[in-house]
């Protein structure tokens, strides 16, 4: 499946153009495709349907028709609305989990996205990023990628914990194991990320079917070959995972929005004395002191 | 409560106050009695304020343990070749320009070796400054009782004192239980929360004792030894669960230990660095007139549907703590909220999303993401988040304090929080 597209949504300083390119393929080893998307601007998200789990395509499709019931396209929402539609589909992931007949099975399914929100000043939209398992946000800024996203995997926790290094977690036996999912609990805890929307700005969402197949140097080299145009880059990155053997399903969305101005219209913080350089986008997980 | 091996040779101070321990060459004896009076309150700032002054490359070796009374958490500064020794990790200066800095959850025993370990006998100290080689410090023994004035060290005093053999290279500890590595599931593996500017250092480690040491390891009192089979769970301190909550203990968007957050919702205690003692928060409470309470309504938890989320962005119980903003607007604080130029949220988790509040558009002077506020136990707990410029902070009365960044300070009502570049808001009752 692909799907291209582009919208205006209204902001209160003006309008935002958001265009997409969005394209999810069963790849080249799965019969059935248990990844879902969703590109209904202003809210993108990849929902990724656990591997082996009963229904797997049920419950990240469940993740988009609930998402489509709590967001309305075509305007930023807020942050409490978009969390609404997280739990939400927790409930009906695990609803059914529960009608099955499979007696232990369960359904469950990652959920990776941004939502346009206005987080409540009136001076400004932000994106937000939420995450719930291992499918991923990139935010490209047309020279560097840079992962927004950290995986709830038990190889990113051994990351976090010293325990491995993040080049080990590509081959460790346990790289699929992940620590959090929609339905795989009775409350769902996303992570949550508010980036100020300004200016033009890329992201990539993803399953891990892409980014498990295609390193991000190579994600990087695709997205910087198009120059930051959204269309068609998704099928692309895509067909890259294909040829690396796409042994597991592979969706990817590359969303651009364009606030109009420059990227950072308020240029960058002055310094009056010392300082670190300031961290806007990621909460890197500092080391164990040190 | 403290033990050490006298340094004869007089080289070495080591000074015990409160919950800091600080090593000092002894010719920095003047640094010392200039920190001593601080030692109780925010004394790593204080330590690297008087070490650091002057230059970094002026400072001497030292070694600062600060624990943290309600988590007991064990937070190690060292310059040098001193050798600190927090449970089973080890923090050393040496070979580090500058210092180091690692924190421990889990009420770590201390060690600290100054010196070549000679011969000798172990001798107490429970408040003072004592010439040592050795220092060990076992944390979450003495907490409970109040920090004394003076250092009456009489060993007497301390009954069931097991007699402490001589042991130099720590014999019985190479015999600590192993390290067990925790399988990761979706029990173990609840991660913690992150909240954007707050020190990633107390995330929980993997790497944690398997068993309880043996109890003969412990030179405890005897009055202690319920204490010392509590687990990093149950607080050997009075945790401070102020009264307000209920029942039913608030949803925390602070990072919480890995233990806490798997099955014990009652530590409730400071993770930013920020200790109330009991009685000052019922004061401050009393003072304020129902913050408390507010507070509560604040910070409820987030366990119902999304009605109560919503809800409480619009807390009913209107909380009287505000910041008044520049333009002269109240702002509320419910929640947290992040303050900036274009405040940017890092990774949070669970159902509370700081609010971002724009503060000195186009200057910059103001960060992008420079300031956390939120009402914590119904105080108001200021961060600077690592902004390129600082914040000051200017209580009634006070001289400006320089915020140290990603560490929650409290702040009074009435105090003065100031951004740079002519941005100041001011914490207000309303």
């Amino acid at each position: 499946m692909t799907s291209d597209g582009s919208g205006v949504v209204p902001i209160p300083t003006g309008s935002a153009r958001i265009a997409h390119s969005a394209r999810t393929h069963v790849g080249n080893v799965r019969t059935v495709n248990e990844d879902s998307l969703l590109a209904q601007p202003p809210v993108y998200l990849v929902a990724d349907g656990m591997g082996g789990h009963a229904r797997g395509d049920a419950a990240s499709r469940a993740v988009v028709e609930a998402f489509r019931r709590h967001l309305d396209g075509g305007a930023p929402s807020t942050p409490e609305r978009v969390l609404d539609a997280i739990h939400s589909s927790n409930d009906v992931v695990r609803a059914l989990s529960d009608e099955g007949d499979e007696g232990t099975a369960v359904a469950g399914t990652t959920v990776s996205g941004i939502a346009m929100v206005d987080a409540g000043d009136g001076r400004g939209v932000h994106w937000m990023v939420f995450n719930v398992g291992d499918s991923r946000v990139y935010a490209w800024d047309g020279r560097r990628l840079e992962q927004v996203t950290v995986d709830h995997s038990a190889v990113q926790e051994m990351v976090d914990a010293g325990l491995i290094r993040a080049e080990e977690a590509e081959k460790h036996p346990d790289r699929n194991v992940i620590t959090r999912a929609v339905g795989a609990d009775a409350h769902v805890e996303p992570d949550v990320w508010l980036i100020p929307a300004s200016g033009r700005q890329v992201f990539l969402l993803c399953s891990d079917g892409l980014s498990k197949e295609v390193g991000d140097v190579e994600i990087a080299r695709i997205l910087a070959g198009h120059s930051m145009h959204a269309a068609g880059l998704a099928g692309e990155l895509v067909d890259a995972a294909l040829e690396a053997g796409a042994r597991d399903n592979v969706s990817a969305i590359v969303v651009e929005s364009d606030l109009g101005g420059a990227a950072d219209e308020d240029g960058t913080t002055r310094d009056r004395g010392d300082g670190l350089a300031e961290a806007v986008e990621q909460t890197t997980p500092r080391g164990n002191g040190g | 409560m403290g033990e050490y091996l006298p340094d004869h040779g007089g080289r070495w101070l080591a000074a015990v106050r409160g919950d800091a321990l600080l090593v000092l060459p002894a010719e920095r004896a003047g640094d010392l009695l200039e920190l001593w009076p601080r030692l109780d309150g925010d004394a790593a700032a204080h330590v690297i304020d008087r070490l650091a002054g002057s230059g970094i490359t002026a400072a001497p070796s030292f070694a600062l343990v600060v624990r943290e009374r309600a988590t007991g958490t064990a937070r190690a500064l060292v310059r040098g070749d001193l050798r600190v020794t927090l449970g089973e990790v080890e923090v050393s200066g040496s070979g580090v320009s500058t210092w180091q800095e690692r924190a421990v959850d889990g009420r770590p025993d201390v060690r600290v070796a100054i010196a070549e370990a000679s011969e000798g006998t172990r001798l107490p100290v429970v408040e003072g400054v004592v010439a040592a080689s050795v220092v060990e410090w076992s944390v979450g023994r003495d907490q409970a009782r109040p920090a004394r004035a003076v250092a009456p060290a009489e060993p007497a005093a301390e009954p069931a004192r097991a007699e402490e053999p001589d042991r130099p290279e720590e014999p019985d500890r190479p015999e600590e239980p192993a390290a067990e590595t925790v399988v990761p599931d979706e029990r173990t593996m609840v991660p913690e929360d992150t909240v954007v500017g707050v020190s990633r250092t107390e995330r929980p480690t993997f790497a944690r004792p398997a068993v309880e040491r043996p109890a003969v390891d412990r030179p405890a009192p005897a009055v202690d030894a319920t204490a010392t089979a509590a687990t990093d769970a149950s607080p050997v301190v009075p945790v401070i669960v102020p009264p307000d909550f209920g029942s039913t203990p608030p949803a925390r968007d602070e990072p919480v230990p890995a233990a806490a957050s798997a099955g014990a919702p009652a530590v409730l205690g400071d993770h930013d660095g920020l200790t109330v003692a009991a009685s000052d928060l019922r004061r401050l409470r009393a003072r304020l007139g129902g913050a408390g309470a507010a507070a509560a309504g604040g910070d409820e938890p987030t366990d119902g549907g999304g009605a109560a989320r919503g809800a409480a962005a619009s807390a009913p119980s209107s909380p009287p703590l505000a910041l008044r903003m520049p333009d002269g607007s109240i702002e509320p604080i419910v929640g947290e909220l992040v303050l900036g130029r274009a405040p940017a949220i890092g990774r949070v988790t669970g159902t509370r999303i700081p609010r971002p509040v724009v503060i000195g558009a186009g200057d910059p002077d103001i960060s992008r993401t420079h300031l956390r506020v939120a009402v914590e136990g119904g105080t108001v707990v200021v961060t600077d988040l690592d902004s390129r410029n600082g914040t000051q902070v200017v209580a009634p009365g006070q001289p400006p304090l320089r915020l140290r960044p990603s560490e929650a300070t409290p702040v009074l009502p009435d105090t003065v929080i100031d951004l740079g570049g002519g941005w100041s808001i001011q914490v207000v009752v309303r």
